[in-house]
Parts: C-alpha cells; structure tokens; sequence
C-alpha cells in the first residue's frame, strides 16, 4: 500500500511538472501577443 | 550508530540533497524563455540587416592537431547567414597536417567562395603555447565588438551567429555560452554524452535566468571585447581556461547568459579512455579554478551573485567530493538489494530522474536527439558508466593536486563531424 503511494506521489510530480511548463508556455504566448499589439 | 545505520542515513541525506537540487532546476528553467524575452527587448525591434551594421563579431578558432575537422568547422562559420564577422583559425604549433591543409584551403576557390558581404577568414600560425594563449593571439588580431569562442572539433549551425548578435545589442550582457549538442550518434557512448549535454544545458537555463553561470565552455563561448580589456584574458597556465575565465568574470559581476537558439555541434570523445582523458581534465581545471577563486565561496560582497556563492558552488564542490566515496554507496546500495530484494526506492529514484530528463528534452531546445530521447528509459543504467569514469577522474585529479601535476592539452582521437 505504502509503495503504491509513493509511486502516486510520483506521478502527480510528473503531472505537475508538465502541467507547469505548460502554464508557462501559455504566459509566453500571452505576452508574444501583447508584443504583437 | 551501526555501519548499516550510517549508510542509510548517508544515502537518505544524499537522495533529498539531490532531489532539492533537481526540484529547483526544473522549476526554474521554464522561466528561461520569459527572461530572454526581456534581454531580447532591443534586438526584437531591429531588422537582420540592422543588427548587422550594429555589431561586428569575430570568431576565434584555435587548433592543435586538428587536421580531422579543422575545415568542417571553418567551413561552418563561413556558411553563417551572419556576414559582419571574421573568423580567425589560430594553429597553436601543429605536428599534423593541420598547416598544410589549411594552406591548401587558404589557396582554394572554395575560400573565396565564401568570402562575401563583409567575411573575413585570417589564419594565424604560432609556436605552441597551449590553447589559452591560441586563444588569446586570436583575441589580440579581432577587430569585432565581440569575440565568439569555438572548438576546432565543433560546428555551427547556420544562424548560431546571428542568434548571439541578438544578445549583445543588449548592453548589460558580457559574456555568453551556446548550446552545445555531442554530434556522434552511432555508438552508446555518444548517446549518453548526447543525453547528458541535452539535460546540463537545460539546466544553464536556470543558471541564465539567476545569472550565475560560471562555466563558459570552450564549445561555445561569446565575449564582449571590453570585458578582455577589464578583466584580461585567458590564463596561459590553466588547463581550463575557460571554466577560470567565467568563473573570474562573475566574480568581477559580470552579466552571463546562455543562449539556447544557438546551436553548435561537438565531437564527444568516442573511446573511454578518451572520455576518461577529457574528465580528468574537467575535474582538475575545476578544482583548479575553485582553488584560486576560492574567496567567491560564501562570500558576501555586493557584487557577487548569492546563488552561486553561497549554493551552486558549495553544492559542485560537495558532488565533487561525494565522487570520493561514491564506490562505497553504490557497492552497499547493491548489497542492500540483493540483501533485501527492496527495489522500491530505486524504482521511485529512476521514475523521478525519468521525468526530468523527459521534461528537458520535451520543454527545452527544439534541436534535441530523437534518437537520445528513446534512450531516457535505460539511461539510469548507462549514466552509471559515466559515474565510474567521473569516479576514476576525481582520485586521479586529487592524486595530481597532491603531487603538484598538471594535465596535458586534451587530446583523443577524432574522427570528424557529419552534420548531413
């Protein structure tokens, strides 16, 4: 059970990690539109 | 405390140290390309040809024993769309038939072929003197506003010129590093150099987002001139040069950056002993150079950058050490597997691992191996060979520092680039 958990916490690292660049590569098209302007 | 409990608790304390280090890297060099957004503000609203007029660049190529790839490199910088450059070829006392190919290509259409809109090719022949002082004859005869650092075993691509232009019509920036990518992708070795360039210079986009890069590889280095005339030039007496240059400028507080879109292919070494011969050389240059800049460790002078001193040094002073007793972690995390048949921490550690790697790949250049790529899942076993030729490199490099040895030029055999 505890294994299972730690490979979860794993995961939702991964998750959070892509999940991350990807809000930051939205802000970057953001402010690549706001220099288009 | 039992020698079991020990290891355990050394290994615990190694594990969260670098998985701290991990977490910060990765959380912080997605904040690169908003960062160069903002040094980039100048150069943006500039057409090419602007740029051009603004900034005169000149290329210094020093070679020993270089006749493989001497010309693939030349070659390459002539290509650059970038035309107000020169580039300068400094032989530093070949033996080979460096000179004379060179002489041959000197004569050749081929050159003229590429000499337009304002390039310039000098070839500058002297006695050997070591790379730092090749270096520095080829800084003393450029006419650029900035000096661009090359490898006569490296090629650039096309626009990798250009892509450094841009970054020093900003005026606040004195000295940057390319992207350096290991060309050879034929052999496992190279792929594992191919995966461990691809993730540290991902990292350097932390490093650039902090300003506290000290290692401006001789790959791929560009230098405003007037930091040469500030602070001086290369050491002639340093095995590495450029890892003492970078790391003297920043103690000087100057602006370092990395510059992801310019791109530049080496030859990674293709035998162990060759690599074996280039990390020796790494190690003891960088011990070398912390030795003589040891005052930056901690140091607390307005002018110094506190994540490099008071983290990013200590910590690769502290990996550089933990090298040494590496042997004896690993042989007890071996027994402790077969002893206990507990693979769960190791799984977990190579997952965690995984997904960073997969993340620089993904998230960083867009010119990263495919082919490297494929191998993320088994490069926790290969980087292992990487560790025990990084292991070798520090005992030898500790046993060179304590009978007062130096390293000589590095040297392997080359086979040359293809880029096609």
């Amino acid at each position: 059970m505890n294994n299972q958990n730690n490979l979860i916490y794993v995961f939702i690292f991964a998750i959070g990690l892509f999940g991350y660049n990807l809000v930051i590569k939205m802000i970057e098209s953001f402010t690549d539109k706001d220099n288009d302007i | 405390m039992t020698f079991r409990e020990l290891m355990f608790y050394l290994i615990v304390a190694l594990t969260i140290i670098t998985a701290s280090k991990y977490l910060f890297y990765v959380f912080t060099s997605p904040i690169y390309n908003l960062s160069k957004k903002r040094l980039l503000r100048k150069s943006s609203k500039l057409s090419k040809d602007e740029i051009e007029k603004k900034l005169r660049i000149s290329v210094v190529v020093p070679a020993w024993n270089e006749e493989v790839g001497v010309l693939s490199s030349v070659r390459s910088l002539l290509e650059s769309d970038y035309n107000n450059m020169e580039v300068i070829l400094v032989n530093d006392g070949s033996t080979d038939g460096t000179d004379k190919k060179v002489k041959s290509f000197l004569k050749s259409n081929d050159l003229k072929k590429y000499i337009s809109g304002g390039k310039k090719f000098l070839y500058i022949a002297k006695e050997n003197g070591g790379k730092g002082s090749a270096l520095n004859a080829g800084i003393e005869s450029s006419s650029g506003d900035v000096i661009v650092t090359m490898d006569a075993d490296t090629v650039f691509e096309k626009d990798a010129i250009f892509e450094v232009a841009k970054y020093f019509l900003n005026p606040e920036i004195d000295a940057a590093v390319g992207n350096v990518k290991v060309a050879n992708s034929k052999s496992l070795l190279g792929i594992i150099q191919q995966i461990e360039y691809t993730v540290g210079f991902y990292f350097k986009r932390t490093h650039s987002v902090f300003n506290c890069e000290y290692i401006i590889g001789g790959a791929f280095g560009a230098f405003r001139k007037r930091v040469f005339e500030k602070y001086g030039k290369f050491d002639v007496k340093n095995k590495t040069e450029d890892i003492e240059l970078s790391t003297r400028l920043q103690y000087h507080g100057c602006k370092m950056v990395f510059i992801e879109d310019a791109i530049a292919y080496t030859e990674g070494p293709t035998t162990i002993g060759g690599l074996m011969k280039q990390r020796l050389r790494w190690k003891k240059g960088r011990l070398d150079t912390f030795w003589t800049h040891r005052s930056l460790f901690f140091s607390r002078d307005q002018k110094h950058n506190k994540i490099l001193t008071h983290y990013l040094l200590p910590i690769t002073l502290f990996y550089e050490l933990e090298l040494l007793i590496e042997p004896l972690i690993t042989t007890y995390g071996i027994y402790y597997l077969y002893s206990t048949g507990d693979f769960t921490g190791l799984v977990l550690w190579i997952l965690f691992t995984g997904f960073i790697n997969i993340s620089a790949f993904i998230f960083g250049s867009k010119k990263n191996s495919k082919i490297a790529f494929l191998f993320i899942p088994v490069y926790f076993i290969l980087s292992y060979l990487l560790a025990f030729i990084e292991i070798f490199a520090m005992y030898k490099s500790v046993k060179l520092i304590l009978r007062g040895q130096d390293v000589a030029w590095q040297k392997w055999q080359r086979k040359g680039i293809s880029l096609n």
